[in-house]
């Protein structure tokens, strides 16, 4: 990929990493990240999955893995009101400026950068292997071969974390700070609940966010998770999600993609053990000129027997915003006795939107227990509103109600007060409130 | 259910036989700018048809096959015959049909259809309309219901005028194929106001080894006017594969109406690559109602653009995929102006490693408020070897509009099996019932003959399901 010449070479690459003091084994898989990403290209539109979105003025060669010279090491103002709650790591710029203390015993929650050379047994054999891997495309190529911070929680077996864990990630520009990876391993019969959030100040358009998250789960563990991404105007986000569900185990997870200029969010959720469940609910604001492009998959494999995978996208599309959403449930043959349902639905509130959905249904199997999608698009419901204007309240306040009752049963499952209330601010500011 | 109680193969295609071949001019395969000039020759066409289809041609070699949809690579574009002419004259009297080919479709049911209930009916054979007819009053009342080779000779202005408007050869390769080795297919134009209340219907059968049919129909209903248009198809099994590539052309004027049945039952070695599509205007309805049993692969959305106000679309569709087949059917509905409506169901039914592909696409253009969409898709699963799968798309770019849409797939139901069958029926008819009840919304749109028939047809591809 010819844009990367100018962003680094091998020797650099490999020198920096020995100057950071990496174990061997991170400095190794780094550098065939970078030798893989060498030979990857950018995704062409002539890729169905890419059709829909316009990469013309991608710079992959502003990826920065730096921490910008002279960033405070503190914890940002923007995340003042929420520290104080849960079990909370924030990073800064791709560096931990706060960890969180009584852990249960065996609990590790702590920078990714840090969990490599002090568990490293307990990092290597997840990191990037099982869930998302370096060479599923070039954004993840070049993701492990550059992730910066990041944050490592680790469940032992039967582990359960009473208060939420919370991640907060913010990034006063370019550099290390839009580099983050999640990796999230609960072994047999843990559970937790983690919540993360992202933001950043505003950067020079068309500023690469390269991002990845990987939920690992063991026998019968349990894992809910929350993510929203508010990135600041510019920055073009690149991000891979996706959980490996266990044995009876379930993953409850809800993604909400309200910030950057243009987004590419794909979700994942892969059921190949028995018995497994995975509830994804994507959230989605599109307002300016926003450009957010979701993929939201369940795979039920052969070996996933009576798996349960089920998808729920609900968003909110203004001014000129564009917004595709694809979802897909895949049963493939072997995986009797499975379930699969997909919905969405898009509000849009004002014309020249455009919201394009493809919900997409491969069923290989014949003893599928329940398959289905259903979605809707329209706009507010003007009677609603009527009633709404008739008890006093403005078209936009009325207008608010309705999407903040549209947004409503997913907000409800972020339990962290200062989280939600930031939450709900952040659907004011973009109704214009 | 037992494993054994599915092994209902469609082994038996009842439309399976040949005839002799004996043609009166069967042009070389493959294809070169010297058939194409050669088809035009014998049809002693007019210039600007030999240079659209000359036109055509270059647009089809440009093209690639698709990349998505059903696998095609199979084809081998110069192992094809494109162009057969059965008989010298085409005929208006039954008695007139060659003896061979009158027996093949007395075998088809034809003239027996149409003593009971059509008000026309066109027999097609290889490339040439061999048969048309339509009743007198309906003639005397200025509908036009002829071959479009003889539309071309006897109604160049309307032909000239509404030819590759609604699918221009540049659409797709197939399309671009077709425009430029068309022959046979329906000329149909209703006048304002007139209703054709009985069926107008055409046959088409492919008989040759390694044929191509390339049918061309256009349909044109005037203002106020409407038509109900029924095609089926058949072919023998032989073991090389056949192509058939229609073009159909619908232009449904203001406050018109026209309804397009298909039953295809191509035998299973026929490609049947078909680009069918409408423009309605205002106040106008069209409606497709399509059935794909047959064919080795069909890739086919019968669309509809709704162009004004009021304009409205149905499409209501079976697809139904045993052994070695795959039936990648769908529909395409454009909503280009306010206040139009469309409602699309979907039914399909695998089985024995069959494969069926539900692919839609509904598009809202902007300032087209007002809209309302509905898209119902529900498939049916047999057996673990079998496939389907169910890819709308959804292009909304107007926020007044209410789009709604829905699918489910599943597996025929142990309790509803154990009800029938607990009340004596066999497992074979409780199955058989079942299937009849999920693709009861089509039937139910067919007029009765069809109905039977396709309900017969459903019969047949079950046979032997059950002991």
């Amino acid at each position: 990929m010819a844009q990367l010449t100018s962003l680094t070479s091998r020797a650099a690459l490999e020198a920096e990493a020995r100057r950071r003091g990496e174990p061997d084994w991170l400095r190794e898989f780094r550098l065939r990240a970078w030798d893989l990403a060498l030979g990857l290209d950018l995704p062409s539109r002539t890729d169905e999955k890419w059709r829909r979105t316009d990469l013309t003025g991608l710079d992959l060669g502003r990826v920065s893995p730096e921490v910008p010279a002279g960033a405070p090491q503190e914890v940002p103002e923007a995340f003042a009101p929420m520290v104080g709650e849960g079990k909370t790591l924030v990073l800064r710029n791709g560096v931990a400026v706060r960890v969180p203390e009584g852990l249960p015993a065996g609990v590790i929650v702590t920078d990714l950068e840090t969990a490599a050379r002090q568990y490293p047994d307990l990092v290597q054999p997840h990191l990037m292997t099982q869930a998302v891997r370096p060479e599923e495309s070039i954004f993840t190529a070049l993701h492990a071969a550059f992730f910066r911070g990041g944050a490592f929680v680790y469940l032992p077996r039967g582990a359960q974390v009473e208060d939420p864990i919370q991640i907060l990630t913010w990034a006063d520009g370019p550099g290390a700070g839009l580099l983050g990876h999640t990796l999230v391993v609960a072994e047999e019969g843990a559970s937790a609940r983690v919540v993360e959030y992202w933001a950043s100040a505003a950067v020079p358009e068309g500023t690469p966010h390269l991002g990845v998250v990987e939920i690992l789960t063991g026998p019968g563990a349990r894992i809910d998770y929350s993510g929203v991404q508010n990135w600041g105007p510019g920055v073009w986000s690149f991000t891979t999600r996706r959980t490996k569900v266990g044995r009876d185990a379930r993953v409850n997870w809800l993604l909400a993609e309200f910030g950057g200029e243009l987004v590419r969010s794909e979700q994942y959720t892969a059921l190949d053990q028995e018995g497994g469940e995975g509830n994804l609910k994507v959230l989605f604001f599109g307002s300016g000129n926003q450009h957010i492009d979701i993929v939201a998959e369940d795979l039920h494999y052969p070996t996933g027997r009576r798996t349960v995978g089920d998808i729920v996208g609900r968003g909110v599309l203004q001014d000129q915003a564009r917004v595709v959403f694809r979802g897909k449930g895949h049963i493939m043959r072997g995986a009797k006795g499975s379930t699969c349902f997909l919905r969405e639905n898009a509000l849009m509130l004002n014309r020249g939107c455009r919201a394009d959905s493809i919900p997409s249904l491969f069923i290989d199997d014949d003893q599928v227990e329940r398959a289905g999608h259903a979605a809707t698009s329209g706009k507010v419901d003007e009677d609603e509103l009527f009633y709404l204007m008739s008890r006093g309240l403005t078209r936009k306040q009325a207008t608010r109600l309705i999407v903040e009752g549209f947004f409503k049963p997913i907000l409800d499952t972020v339990e962290l007060p200062a989280l939600r209330r930031e939450l709900e601010s952040l659907v004011d500011r973009k109704l214009g409130l | 259910m037992a494993r054994e109680a599915l092994d209902f193969l469609p082994s038996e295609y009842k439309y399976g036989f040949r005839d002799p071949e004996k043609y009166v001019f069967k042009a070389r395969k493959g294809l070169d700018r010297e058939v194409v000039e050669q088809i035009s020759r014998m049809k002693g066409e007019p210039d600007w048809m030999r240079e659209f289809r000359l036109k055509s041609l270059e647009i089809f070699l440009s093209k690639p096959l698709p990349t998505w949809g059903a696998d095609l690579s199979q084809i081998d574009f110069n192992d094809i015959y494109y162009y057969v002419k059965p008989t010298e004259k085409h005929a208006r009297s039954w008695d007139e049909v060659p003896e061979e080919i009158k027996r093949t479709f007395d075998r088809l049911g034809i003239p027996e259809a149409e003593r009971k209930f059509l008000a026309g009916v066109s027999a097609q054979y290889e490339s040439e309309v061999v048969y048309h007819n339509i009743r007198k009053d309906l003639e005397e009342k200025g509908v036009i219901f002829m071959d479009m080779d003889s539309a071309l000779r006897e109604h160049p202005d309307l032909v000239r005028q509404y030819f590759g408007t609604v699918v221009p050869p540049t659409d797709n390769k197939f399309a671009a194929l077709n425009s430029a080795v068309w022959s046979g297919g329906s000329f149909i134009y209703v006048p304002p106001g007139v209703h054709v209340e009985i069926p107008l219907q055409a046959y088409f059968r492919i008989n040759a080894q390694n044929m191509g049919q390339f049918e061309r129909t256009l349909i044109i209903v005037d203002e106020g006017a409407f038509v109900h248009y029924v095609e089926g198809c058949t072919a023998p099994i032989y073991s090389t594969d056949s192509l058939h590539a229609a073009v159909v052309e619908i232009i449904v004027k203001r406050g018109a109406r026209c309804r397009y049945t298909t039953i295809q039952n191509w035998s299973h070695n026929v490609y049947n690559l078909v680009t069918k599509r409408a423009v309605a205007y205002a106040d106008a309805t069209m409606e497709w109602v399509d059935g794909n049993i047959g064919s080795k692969v069909t890739m086919k959305y019968p669309a509809v653009y709704l162009m004004e106000p009021g304009a409205r679309a149905d499409i209501i569709s079976v697809a139904f995929a045993g052994k070695g087949q795959h039936q990648d059917a769908g529909a395409k509905v454009l909503h280009l102006a306010p206040n139009t409506s469309s409602q699309i169901t979907s039914k399909s039914i695998c089985k024995d490693g069959g494969n069926t592909t539900y692919r839609g696409l509904v598009q809202v253009a902007k300032g087209a408020t007002g809209c309302k969409v509905k898209v119902n898709c529900d498939a049916l699963i047999f057996d673990d070897n079998s496939k389907t799968d169910t890819i709308p798309y959804m292009e909304i770019m107007e926020e007044d509009v209410a789009i709604e849409h829905e699918a489910t797939v599943s597996k025929v139901s142990e309790e509803q099996l154990f009800y029938l069958m607990s009340r004596g029926i066999s497992e074979q008819q409780a199955t058989q019932m079942i299937v009849q009840g999920f693709i009861e919304p089509f039937t139910k749109e067919l007029p009765m003959e069809y109905a039977v028939e396709l309900n017969r047809l459903i019969e047949l591809e079950m046979e032997g399901s059950v002991g």
